[in-house]
């Protein structure tokens, strides 16, 4: 590949454009004579770009995967031994495979637990929710709490009018008693309590 | 078909493949076989071990409470892990009929590969009642819900054969005699 440059004087002698040929020119030599030549560029880019990834991309590739097969080698399936936990990475057989997830990749267990964790997070907030939700609308529709919103106004006619309201959702009854038992007479004398 | 045959080649039978696999042999095996014996074997560090993962015990749906979303998390991932297993049984054993079958011939194997046919046979069965007709996608309390449905339908219906290996000789019987039917001189068949 490296002997494609050797190949562009034969350009010249093969192919002699003659006058009425159009073609791109480039000034070629020192004598008195135009030579008329093809564009060099696209060449030149094919061979920069070819070197650069062969060189940067594929040889430094190559060779660690060459060390890692040859000279470290895959590891042998064996029984976990008692008292050991293995490490994550320990459960993959290639060594490449091993460093990747070793510092590159998140392991696998911890994976499964963060899914599970996300999970129960998730459930408590939307206990805590539905808890605030049920606050707001049991002091929206009673209406006896002290929230932040609330103004204080005692109103002894509304608080009665909720407990008729109450009475009548339940139904009429010819069993009620009066709505309001008499007070106890006090005058002249007080009534004897035996 | 008994085990499988051994990988080295038998000089003298014919000499195509003779020829191909002296090829074969001097421009790959060999210098493969150099190359581990004197470099790969003496460079290589020490052998070092992997293992296989071990997955705990864990509630199935049936165990869960209710509304405990991580145990039906587990359960799932235990139920799908579980299900590519049998994937990977009942595969295993369809690739041993194929084998067998291309190792005897398509006639033969009707004889001879009547073990391999029934395991892939039950293990097929076996996983479309576990996880089959569910619809995709399909959660494991559906799988409960079906072994549940089943074994009352089972409990109800205590006559039915739902195996189906009546059917299966039956099927077999038929292309024997199919096959026999056909006029052929005997030294071909």
């Amino acid at each position: 590949m490296v002997l494609f440059s050797k190949f562009r004087p034969l350009l010249q002698t093969v192919f002699k454009p003659t006058q009425q040929i159009q073609t791109i020119v480039k000034r070629w030599s020192s004598e008195r004579r135009m030579r008329m030549m093809i564009s060099e560029f696209n060449e030149r880019k094919f061979f920069d770009l070819f070197h650069y990834y062969f060189l940067i991309g594929l040889v430094p590739t190559f060779c660690v995967v060459f060390y890692a097969n040859v000279f470290v080698g895959q590891a042998t399936l064996s029984e976990i031994p008692e008292d050991y936990e293995p490490r994550h990475w320990e459960y993959y057989k290639h060594p490449l495979r091993r460093f990747m997830a070793q510092y590159v990749v998140q392991p696998f267990d911890e994976r499964y637990e963060i899914s599970l964790h996300a999970i129960y997070t998730n459930v408590m907030r939307d206990q805590l929710k539905a808890l605030e939700r049920k606050v707001r609308r049991l002091e929206h529709a009673r209406g006896d709490n002290k929230g932040w919103f609330y103004r204080p106004q005692v109103d002894g006619l509304h608080e009665l009018e909720q407990k008729k309201a109450a009475e009548r959702s339940e139904g009429y009854s010819a069993m009620l008693a009066p709505r309001e038992l008499p007070p106890p007479r006090s005058w002249p004398v007080a009534p004897k309590t035996d | 078909m008994p085990e499988p045959s051994s990988l080295e080649h038998v000089y003298g039978l014919n000499k195509w493949s003779d020829a191909g696999y002296s090829t074969i042999d001097t421009l790959y095996l060999r210098p493969v076989r150099w190359f581990h014996r004197n470099i790969v074997e003496r460079l290589r560090g020490s052998s070092y071990p992997y293992y296989h993962r071990k997955f705990g015990p864990v509630k199935t749906i049936d165990q869960c409470e209710v509304q405990d979303q991580t145990c039906f998390y587990e359960s799932e991932m235990t139920y799908l892990r579980e299900k590519r297993i049998d994937t990977m049984v009942v595969e295993i054993l369809h690739d041993r009929l194929t084998r067998c079958i291309a190792y005897e011939g398509r006639i033969d194997a009707l004889d001879k590969c009547a073990k391999e046919k029934d395991a892939l046979f039950e293990s097929h069965a076996n996983w479309y009642q576990k996880y089959g007709e569910m619809g995709v996608p399909h959660s494991c309390v559906d799988a409960y819900m079906k072994q549940k449905h089943l074994m009352i339908w089972m409990r109800r219906h205590p006559e039915v054969d739902l195996k189906g290996w009546a059917i299966e000789r039956d099927y077999e019987q038929k292309t024997k005699d199919y096959i026999k039917s056909i006029p052929m001189p005997m030294e071909i068949r």
